[in-house]
């Protein structure tokens, strides 16, 4: 049901029953206004109940319009502005449901035109009430459109209305239209104010439902997020192990196929040398050591490789270890197999880790190995292995000073085959510090060098992720 | 040096040829027959197939067994020994390129006797095979009668 307001209508003054034909006693019209007041008191209490009973705002909406019928008024209707910008009617209520049934007859008839900006409309739009007191039968006639048009608003019987507006969080999101016919009553200034506080619940209850409905949406679509997420991780780890599993077959492919013509190489190099040295001048002699030292150095890089691959796919096991004692035992091992050198080695006690002994133990014969190597030409070499507690970060130091590196291409240094000095100088394969690395990430840790040319290196470690307190 | 046969099993020529210079190189003149894959293998130790006409008791002394080889693989050929009770208690060495971890478990879980993996180097494969040769054909003892008892 849209009210039309007809154009120019002044509002009349809010009287309760000013139009009242007979005349009332002054003691009648106090208990009558009591006995008013006490309806509209429960009134607002059963529909803020109603309201607040159940998230189907559009079905409690149609309750509370039920409910204000007859005693708050003749007629109740309610407007909803859906998301498209359309007013939508969503309850219509009298106690006849014949006159309901012809208030339709009307709505369906004389639709509102769109952009009419009159009623119900204009309320949403300046959420502003309007209050018509009194509709004048003039005021019908004026703005029926056709004689038909007049004769069902006349048997509507119309004679007061208001329109308040639904507004929540400053947004418009409806109207109630409380219309007076048959009862003669005429609306004023305090109905409205009933209207607005009406209008106030239901606007919240309206509001809060949507907001549910928002919120279960959101929830509903994060869900899907997550379970869309959760099927693309596992698609993701079926990949991984696929690739996993070709690369596990290559890596076994690489250290049977490739070493076999390696040993031929060397083998029959060897053989060469041996059984034919009396045909084979110095010169030949020379290029054959050259062919073994070739294939045997290529044996190293293959073996170096497959160690750097095993290490990624090894599994882990972390346990408590004495890092000291480790870099101790490994320092040990190389003064037994080296030739005797003058190195100081000075590692602190107590320096604890959790990591994969295993794995800890390649990155320490790594780091400990490029130090005892690169300090071979210092007269007075030093190695150190220290920790540090940097905010909650354990940070693990292998320091040396020897033959270092130019700090422009430190970044190269933590590549496979990565090499800043020549075969010659230092003999290695490049892989150590990409193994170092990789073990280093597998334990979420990080790792550092600094070094100069002729000023020593500096390796910075840590095993465990820099959030993770690990005192 | 015993006079017992060694079996190699090997699918490279190259390989065997050096396998044969080092055992020469090492003074071990045993016999060696060699054979080119697991199916060969498992023929001649059972005596079926092509070396039906061999007594099945007529076992080598010791296997020098290969890994990656046609057909059959080293480690399934080690099984189908080692299920056997003539050939459950018959020496085999394990002579190839892989040290992966899953070989050495799988070898030793089939109860292989040594585990030596071939270097690049031939100086060190020389000294395996030297080393090998003098253990399994002269120190070590083997029961007389594999399977009974």
């Amino acid at each position: 049901m849209v009210l039309r307001a007809p154009e120019g209508e002044q509002d009349g003054p809010g009287t309760l029953f000013g139009a009242t034909p007979q005349p009332v006693r002054m003691y009648d019209l106090q208990s009558q206004i009591l006995r008013q007041r006490e309806t509209e008191v429960s009134f607002l209490a059963e529909a803020s109940a109603i309201l607040a009973s159940s998230l189907d705002y559009e079905q409690t909406l149609r309750t509370v319009a039920e409910l204000a019928v007859p005693h708050i008024a003749d007629w109740c209707a309610v407007h909803i502005l859906d998301d498209d910008g359309a007013v939508r009617e969503l309850a219509v209520a009298h106690t006849d449901p014949t006159k309901v049934g012809l208030a339709r007859e009307l709505e369906r008839r004389y639709p509102p035109k769109p952009g009419q900006d009159s009623g119900v409309h204009r309320v949403v739009r300046t959420r502003e009430p309007v209050l018509h007191a009194e509709i004048s039968d003039e005021a019908l006639v004026a703005s029926a459109i056709d004689q038909e048009h007049l004769s069902l608003m006349r048997q509507l019987g119309l004679c007061s209305a208001l329109v308040v507006p639904l507004v929540a969080r400053d947004c418009g999101l409806g109207a109630i239209t409380m219309v007076s016919a048959e009862s003669g009553r005429r609306f004023g200034e305090h109905d409205v104010s009933l209207a607005r506080n009406l209008a106030e619940r239901a606007a919240l209850a309206v509001d809060n439902a949507r907001l549910f409905t928002d919120l279960a949406a959101a929830e509903e679509a994060v869900q899907k997020l997550n379970a869309d997420l959760e099927l693309r991780v596992r698609e993701r780890t079926l990949q991984l192990a696929a690739a996993n599993a070709e690369l596990e077959a290559f890596a076994y492919s690489v250290s049977h196929d490739l070493r076999a013509p390696l040993r031929s190489m060397d083998g029959f190099s060897k053989v060469l040398t041996d059984r034919y040295a009396a045909t084979l001048d110095d010169r030949g002699k020379r290029y054959l050591g050259h062919i073994r030292d070739a294939a045997q150095e290529m044996g190293q890089l293959i073996d170096a490789l497959l160690r750097l691959a095993r290490l990624s796919r090894a599994e882990m096991r972390c346990e408590p270890i004495d890092m000291g004692a480790l870099a101790r035992e490994i320092v040990d091992g190389f003064r037994r197999e080296g030739t005797e050198r003058r190195v100081q080695v000075s590692v602190d006690d107590g320096i604890s880790a959790m990591g994969d002994r295993m794995l800890v133990r390649v990155l320490l014969e790594n780091l400990l190995g490029n130090a005892w190597k690169f300090t071979r030409a210092q007269p007075e070499a030093s190695i150190t292995f220290r920790v540090k507690a940097d905010g909650n970060e354990q940070v693990y130091v292998v320091s040396d000073n020897g033959a270092g590196f130019d700090p422009q291409y430190a970044h190269k240094l933590f590549g496979p085959f990565q090499r800043l000095h020549t075969a010659g100088e230092f003999e290695g394969t490049g892989v150590g510090l990409a193994t170092v690395q990789r073990i280093v990430h597998r334990h979420g840790g990080w790792v550092r060098a600094e070094g100069a040319v002729g000023a020593g290196a500096t390796f910075s470690f840590t095993l465990a992720p820099g959030a993770e307190d690990r005192t | 040096m015993s006079d017992g046969l060694i079996l190699l099993v090997e699918d490279n020529p190259r390989d065997e040829e050096l396998a044969l210079i080092a055992l020469e190189d090492s003074h071990i003149v045993n016999q060696v027959h060699v054979v080119r894959d697991g199916q060969e293998a498992l023929d001649y130790l059972f005596g079926i197939g092509r070396y039906a006409q061999r007594g099945p008791t007529d076992l080598p002394h010791l296997v020098l067994l290969d890994l990656k080889l046609p057909k059959v693989d080293g480690l399934e050929v080690l099984e189908r020994l080692r299920d056997d009770p003539r050939t459950a208690w018959l020496p085999v060495v394990i002579l190839t390129s892989s040290d992966e971890e899953s070989d050495l478990v799988r070898s030793y879980q089939l109860r292989v006797n040594s585990y030596i993996r071939k270097p690049v180097d031939f100086d060190q494969f020389g000294a395996a095979v030297r080393h090998l040769g003098l253990y399994w054909m002269v120190l070590n003892r083997v029961p007389s009668h594999p399977g009974r008892g």
